[in-house]
């Protein structure tokens, strides 16, 4: 359902040019999770921005396809774009604590995304925002409480409801267990399970935690200085890591263990 | 902010003012134009503050003048709010050319002496209040926008900004909606702080000649009044003078005790 070509991502910056995703080609199939595996700065984060064509100057998107369902998102006017983000591809970010806005309700939040993508009504889309605070397992009669009302867990529970609220295809999760602690990564984890097979989510997951992939991907692309340098199925690539870089990884894991 | 003991001086005396003012015609013991004695008479009972070089009521006078100072000062403030938010908005969200252009326009602003600017303007136009109100707001919104500009900037970094144009936001939804509302602290400082400004700068302009027209009265030409009486009158100049200090160190001290009600020291509780 999702297919990227050769996609490329350049920051011009004062030094000169970092190719931060050099060529990076993959496919995305319906209800699978893709995990993206690397190190800061790898590129993984840039290529999750990328394919919402959310690069800011300095950076920009120089070369290659995203295709979503047979269109090229590269080559939509942005207001089509807009309508794709949200709608057909979702993020979730790695800071539950700074990707709520402070002075708006949680509810206030989730019912824009719906009123922007479904044209529904207020009331009707009240509903709907209750509905996706139901599906991440919030009380639905805490919608009009303010972010800071909630624990850490709970908010990024509410950054999912606000990601699936208006029932995407596609999620892509930057780190979203980075901040929390372990036992909340564990819920998280297993509510994205859930989720996945409840609306049939395919979900990009990008993360540095070879666990968590080994956990919840069926599939692994592992990123070096912006390039793939293996992909495969993670036990597979855990056991048997051909790429120097992939064994460095895996080896340090095992140092842990 | 209920700690602050000067901010909350300053608050009940700007309440005080902004009562008297609109109670004006109420509590007012003449009427402003009226001649209710022969010349310039000492504060007395008749005439609490006494009365001017035209016999006319001081007290009255002030509490009208009130009405003229007040209104320009909010007027003129809400016009350098409204132009100053947008220009510093728009210039701290987009950045690159867009943020230039703006912020040569602010410095090319700043760089002019406003009052003469002011002066100019308003030589050409009949002076009257409501040129007065513009004029002022047209020359003081670049400090607005260099402070919207600066929280902007910095807000435009926080990743609920990045979630908002995930979940498909348009620009002006995230300017406007959550943005904007992170911002306001500064704003209203600003605000509070600029409108003392406004107040000044029509007393100047109104004693200059400039700015509000006899026989309407108000603190700035009540002041100019009175310069040729100083030493037989000097109650016609104390108390607009007094009315204008005590104004202006009231919205200094509003501004400041809000501004450190905003201070990250003071902020940790909540959010």
């Amino acid at each position: 359902m999702l297919e990227v070509k050769n996609l490329s991502v350049n920051y011009y910056v004062d030094e000169g040019t970092v190719n931060a995703v050099a060529g990076v080609s993959f496919e995305l199939k319906e209800g699978e999770i893709l995990g993206v595996l690397g190190e800061s700065g790898s590129g993984k984060s840039t290529l999750g921005f990328a394919l919402l064509r959310l690069i800011d100057q300095p950076g920009k998107i120089v070369g290659g396809e995203i295709i979503l369902n047979g269109r090229d998102l590269l080559l939509l006017p942005e207001n089509e774009m807009r309508r794709i983000r949200g709608a057909a591809i979702a993020m979730v970010f790695q800071d539950p604590f700074a990707s709520l806005n402070p002075v708006l309700t949680i509810g206030e939040q989730i019912i824009e995304s719906i009123i922007l993508h479904q044209g529904v009504k207020r009331g009707e889309a009240r509903e709907k925002a209750a509905e996706a605070l139901r599906a991440v397992k919030i009380d639905p009669a805490r919608i009009d409480d303010y972010p800071h009302q909630f624990s850490g867990g709970m908010r990024q529970r509410v950054v999912i409801a606000m990601a699936l609220a208006c029932r995407p295809e596609i999620l892509i999760a930057d780190e979203p267990t980075t901040a929390l602690d372990v036992t909340i990564q564990a819920e998280i984890l297993s509510l994205l399970r859930e989720l996945k097979a409840q609306f049939n989510l395919s979900i990009i997951y990008i993360t540095h935690n070879f666990g968590i992939i080994k956990e919840l991907c069926d599939r692994v692309v592992v990123m070096h200085k912006g390039a793939i340098v293996e992909a495969g199925e993670p036990g597979a690539i855990f056991d048997h890591p051909r790429d120097p870089y992939t064994k460095k990884l895996v080896d340090c894991l095992r140092e842990l263990r | 902010m209920k700690k602050n003991k000067t901010a909350m001086f300053g608050l009940i005396i700007m309440g005080l003012f902004f009562c008297l003012a609109v109670l004006a015609p109420v509590i007012a013991p003449y009427s402003p134009d009226e001649i209710s004695s022969a010349g310039a008479n000492q504060p007395s009972l008749q005439h609490l503050f006494g009365t001017d070089d035209l016999g006319r009521d001081v007290l009255s006078r002030s509490l009208y003048g009130a009405q003229i100072s007040l209104t320009v000062g909010v007027v003129a403030v809400v016009i350098a709010l409204l132009l100053g938010t947008l220009a510093g908005a728009v210039a701290g969200y987009y950045g690159g050319w867009v943020d230039g252009l703006i912020m040569r326009m602010v410095d090319v602003m700043f760089a002019f002496p406003s009052i003469f600017l002011i002066l100019a303007i308003q030589s050409m136009l009949t002076p009257n209040i409501y040129n007065v109100m513009v004029v002022i707001g047209l020359t003081s919104w670049m400090g607005v926008a260099r402070l919207v500009r600066g929280e902007f900037l910095r807000i435009r970094q926080l990743q609920y900004v990045e979630a908002a144009r995930a979940i498909g936001c348009s620009d002006l939804r995230i300017i406007f909606r959550h943005m904007l509302p992170n911002a306001q602290g500064p704003i209203i400082v600003a605000a509070t702080l600029g409108m003392a400004g406004a107040i000044l700068t029509e007393s100047a302009l109104s004693f200059l000649g400039m700015g509000v027209q006899p026989p309407m009265s108000s603190w700035g030409n009540m002041l100019m009044d009175s310069q040729a009486y100083m030493r037989d009158a000097p109650w016609m100049a104390i108390i607009p003078g007094l009315l204008i200090m005590s104004t202006v160190l009231s919205l200094y001290f509003i501004g400041e005790g809000i501004r450190e009600t905003l201070s990250p020291k003071e902020r940790n509780a909540g959010s």
